[in-house]
């Protein structure tokens, strides 16, 4: 908010800071300052004057106090002569009646005969320039005039335009009704409805209470006779319409973050002394006031000790009372505490910790030293999702991934390229562009498009992310899940699936994960991700629980984003990876006693996958093995083209057989590989090759 | 017999002089010198011999022996000397630039983040976590902004549609991460002392200091006697390890917030009489505790937020926020 210095300075006694000394005072005990600027020989001080004190601080006075009452200097005591012709009684110029009182707490109408409307003095007009005003009229300015003084919204109507009914102007508030229009001050129309409130005459809307006034009832040139309305009207009534009519003024900033109704006062005689000296006329007696709920200042019971243990300062009482006083506060005391009488400007102030901020600001926070608190030494519980995603970080790290953050939006095109059914989406209302329509139901999406980035300087890609992906479920409830996804872009192909899937499994044996089930994708999956046939499900445990995937992203998807490698990626869901993981590790003796190593070289039907012929082998030799006996197995090579013609693969596994606690020999290995043989034997197909 | 020794002594010899390293040298050594060799024979065979040609053969057979012997040390003295000039004549240019290795790398945020979260866990704050996608309740009402509070316009909010629950809570995503406290409250009995990290978003315009997602780091202290003091102290400590600084210092300035009383905004010190808004902060406001369940005549406390993109640009002096979220790996690669 725009205030001119000068400006302030005129309700100030004494010796009152320069305007940058001003600006560093407020910015200290009151508001954040935006800017000081010379403009002439005056300075725009920018004040940051935030919701919670529009109620007394949107006005030059009111700054002026916060000044008086950082400063200690005082407020000048400003006689206002307002001469009002006592024959004419405003009561019987203008009635008022007000459908709701909870919609309008206040209407105030005063009135003035026989003005002459022209234009402002130049000091005025400069005044209402600095602070961002345009000048009007010589009324007009001053309703605006005495808005910026005092905070209270002012509207000047034109007495004549609006209709006489039983010999008096009747001004009626109420919600609009629908289908009701008006065409305002600066020339626009707009559509009313009941959610609206408008200041009516006896037929029609004549202005949008407190945010616009109409073009019908307007200051003209010829206008002679002039009603000015000081009112408040509910605050959140005024924003809504204000929102509704896409409508944002001086007056309804000031109105929906609620003000005092008793500013009326000061308001009205401070605008019709104004108008009197600018454009003359006669002020007629006394005013039209509907007021049925009279505000009374709030009365809140303060223990001193209390503002010094939150603050964890030492302010004494007599500094608390000294700076409840300079703000306007009354300080009564009785036997342990005070009673603070707030003043009813102060809308702000409700509670005991709204005292303690203002005594805390203005005796200024930089008198509080700091002090480290003395609390019982508590260790925190241990937070198991930020320990596996530390982990998980720190694995990928390792085996050379490089973090991304991604964004967490999925953009309209990369749903179509993904084919994300519509109904599982998060949508946005209202998103900033087409790229932020939706949220990611996973990570891949974003993670190729910032490969694809990065394609254009580097041949080999790993990144990494970890982050929450976001769906609906079947019965309505928002999935949130964290996901631990990245991409595997090696500008060699050989082996890059064993390789992404060796990284996997080095994050699996960190966290101890020791059961895991790699399940071929189904061949019909309906649109996916995945090239259908080169990607695996991760199932972890005796229950094979559904933890991530990991494959070939699909070339079409590839070709679509117009990215030129092959890729693999994968999707590990952290939740619930993390029902399976543990950090324990136990010791395991070195072995004593060589092993006994016997090679087995098998050909196996190729539609045998080696998963399946390893774990008939360790189960086999699991039965085999005697006590302190363990067998190791070990995969030394598969080959495609040995048995090529007769469909099968050549795998050569290595069998070790070793005791804890001696030596073993020929004698001892023998019969348990040649039983070992005689099982592999049995498999329809599988040949052992001597 | 004399011949014999003399043949000896010249085999002896060559075999020593030739001997082209060590492991040859050795050889020779056991082969003429050794408890079986050559020489040891010799005398072996003395006793077939008449007497007094015996204490000639063996005297003869000594001198041989003390011969080759010194021979031997000799050349094995010389290996030693050859051997370390050998390797001293291998050379490398040590000078040549290394392999680059294939290294994996966190991202500034996460290095910033972790950083964060060691300083607060060594003054015993514990990590929570809350969800992005937040409810209307949970993100401004538990906060005290209710919907016709002009406070709402202070963020800008994203909305999402409602997809086909029953349920007709407004929900969005979380413009800060004040929720977290709420949450977290609601579920643990206050002494609390808590770090809250995560993602937050603005419907706001992108440029070189404004993202649609950034990071916030909110932070909770509840006790039964926690101050502006204590809250000043804790927020100083953060800032000097974290910038590691023991002279950085703190200023804390009026501020708004619905969700606190009194409000500050924290400056800290960057030298030279610049000041810097990293923080938003204050004591929590009753009717927040409340709306958490926790009973605000006995429990008091301070919290606050500070953007975590924001610290990561003064620490590494990065100049534009989108560089976060582009992953350009050329910018990565740095950290």
């Amino acid at each position: 908010m725009k205030f001119s210095y000068n400006w302030i300075k005129d309700y100030l006694v004494g010796k009152v800071p320069s305007a940058q000394e001003m600006a560093e005072l407020l910015m200290f005990h009151s508001f954040e300052i935006e800017e000081v600027v010379k403009k002439g020989n005056d300075h725009l001080i920018d004040i940051k004057v935030l919701p919670n004190r529009v109620c007394d601080c949107s006005g030059h006075l009111g700054i002026a106090r916060e000044v008086a009452a950082i400063t200690k200097l005082k407020i000048k005591d400003e006689v206002l002569k307002v001469s009002e012709d006592q024959k004419i009684k405003t009561k019987n110029l203008v009635e008022v009646q007000v459908g709701n009182a909870k919609d309008c707490l206040r209407y105030n109408a005063k009135v003035i005969l026989g003005v002459r409307v022209g234009r402002s003095p130049q000091w005025l007009q400069e005044r209402l320039m600095v602070c961002g005003l345009k000048p009007i009229n010589n009324i007009v300015d001053a309703t605006n005039y005495v808005m910026l003084v005092t905070g209270q919204p002012l509207h000047a109507f034109d007495f004549d335009k609006i209709r006489t009914v039983a010999q008096k102007k009747r001004i009626v508030v109420r919600r609009a009704k629908k289908g009701e229009t008006i065409t305002t001050l600066d020339d626009k129309a707009y559509e009313l409805n009941e959610s609206i409130l408008v200041i009516a005459d006896d037929k029609e809307p004549i202005a949008v209470a407190g945010i616009k006034g109409g073009l019908a009832t307007g200051i003209d040139d010829n206008t002679k006779n002039i009603i000015i309305e000081a009112a408040n009207f509910y605050g959140p009534l005024v924003r809504k319409g204000s929102q509704i009519l896409k409508l944002k003024t001086d007056a309804s900033g000031r109105f929906e973050n609620w003000i005092d109704p008793n500013l009326v006062d000061d308001a009205q005689r401070r605008a019709v002394n104004l108008v009197q000296k600018l454009a003359g006329g006669k002020v007629t007696a006394g005013s039209t006031d509907v007021y049925p709920k009279k505000a009374l200042p709030k009365k809140i019971i303060l223990n001193p000790d209390k503002v010094r243990n939150v603050l964890g300062w030492p302010i004494t009482n007599q500094e608390i009372k000294s700076i409840l006083h300079r703000l306007g506060f009354k300080c009564g005391s009785t036997a342990q505490s005070m009673r603070i009488e707030v003043p009813t400007r102060r809308l702000d102030v409700v509670l005991v910790e709204d005292l303690i901020e203002e005594i805390g600001r203005i005796a200024g926070y930089e008198a509080i030293k700091p002090q480290m608190p003395c609390c019982y030494l508590t260790v925190p519980q241990k937070n198991e999702d930020f320990i596996l995603e530390r982990e998980a970080k720190n694995t990928f790290q390792e085996l050379g991934f490089c973090e991304t953050y991604n964004y967490s939006f999925l953009g309209a095109e990369e749903k179509e390229i993904f084919g994300f059914p519509v109904k599982e989406l998060l949508e946005l209302e209202n998103p900033t562009s087409q790229f932020t329509q939706y949220l990611r139901p996973s990570l891949i999406p974003n993670l190729l498009k910032t490969a694809k980035q990065n394609l254009r300087f580097f041949d080999s890609l790993k990144i990494s992310e970890v982050g929450k992906v976001y769906q609906w479920s079947s019965t309505g409830a928002i999935l949130e899940r964290k996901v631990l996804s990245g991409l595997f872009i090696r500008d060699n192909n050989n082996d890059v699936f064993s390789r992404a899937k060796g990284v996997i499994e080095e994050l699996f044996r960190k966290v101890s994960v020791d059961l895991v089930t790699w399940q071929a994708l189904p061949d019909s999956e309906g649109h996916s991700i995945w090239h259908l046939g080169k990607s695996t499900f991760i199932k972890l445990g005796k229950e094979k629980e559904m933890v991530g995937v990991l494959g070939f992203v699909h070339p079409v998807i590839l070709e679509k984003m117009g990215i030129k490698a092959n890729v693999i990626g994968f999707e590990i869901n952290l939740g619930e990876l993390k029902n399976s993981v543990s950090f324990a590790r136990t010791y395991e003796p070195i072995a004593q006693y060589p092993a006994v190593e016997r090679d087995l070289s098998l050909w196996v039907p190729k539609i045998i996958g080696v998963g399946e012929v390893l774990r008939l082998v360790e189960r086999e030799t699991a039965v085999l093995s005697g006590k302190n006996e363990k067998i190791n197995i070990a995969l030394l090579s598969v080959d495609e083209r040995v048995a090529q013609e007769q469909g099968k693969n050549n795998i050569v596994l290595r069998v070790s057989y070793q005791a804890k606690d001696r030596s073993l020999s020929s004698e001892d290995v023998n019969p348990k590989q040649n039983k070992l043989i005689e099982v592999i034997e049995k498999q329809e197909g599988w040949e052992v090759r001597k | 017999m004399g011949t014999d020794l003399e043949k000896i002594k010249e085999e002896g010899l060559l075999a020593i002089s030739g001997a082209q390293d060590f492991l040859f040298l050795e050889e020779a050594g056991r082969r003429y010198l050794g408890k079986k060799g050559v020489i040891a024979d010799f005398f072996d065979g003395l006793k077939d011999l008449p007497a007094e040609e015996r204490r000639a053969a063996g005297q003869k057979a000594n001198a041989v022996k003390i011969t080759l012997q010194e021979a031997y040390d000799k050349k094995r003295a010389q290996f030693t000397i050859e051997e370390r000039q050998k390797i001293g004549a291998e050379k490398i240019d040590v000078t040549m630039p290394g392999q680059a290795v294939e290294s994996g790398r966190l991202h500034p945020l996460t290095l910033v983040l972790r950083e964060a979260e060691n300083i607060f866990k060594s003054m015993g704050f514990e990590v929570a976590f809350g969800p992005e996608v937040e409810t209307e309740w949970y993100n401004f009402d538990a906060l005290n902004i209710p919907e016709w509070h002009p406070a709402r316009d202070m963020w800008d909010t994203f909305w999402l549609k409602q997809g086909n629950t029953k349920n007709k809570e407004k929900i969005l995503l979380r413009t800060h991460t004040s929720p977290v406290q709420v949450r977290y409250m609601e579920k643990h009995k206050p002494p609390i002392r808590i770090i809250a990290p995560g993602k937050v978003f603005r419907y706001e315009a992108t440029d070189a200091s404004h993202e649609i997602q950034f990071h916030q780091v909110e932070g909770l202290m509840v006790d039964e006697n926690i101050s502006v003091a204590n809250f000043k102290a804790i927020v100083e400590t953060f800032f000097q390890r974290f910038f590691d600084n023991k002279n950085i210092k703190i200023r804390l300035r009026p501020s708004y917030f619905p969700f606190t009383e009194p409000s500050f905004e924290i400056d800290v010190s960057r030298g030279e009489g610049k000041w810097l808004e990293l923080a938003g902060a204050g004591m929590v406001h009753p009717k927040v505790l409340t709306a958490a369940g926790v009973d605000s005549s006995k429990w008091q406390g301070f919290a606050f937020g500070m953007g975590l993109d924001r610290l990561a640009m003064i620490k590494y002096k990065i100049n534009d926020i989108r560089l976060f979220y582009q992953n350009d790996l050329r910018f990565l690669n740095q950290f």
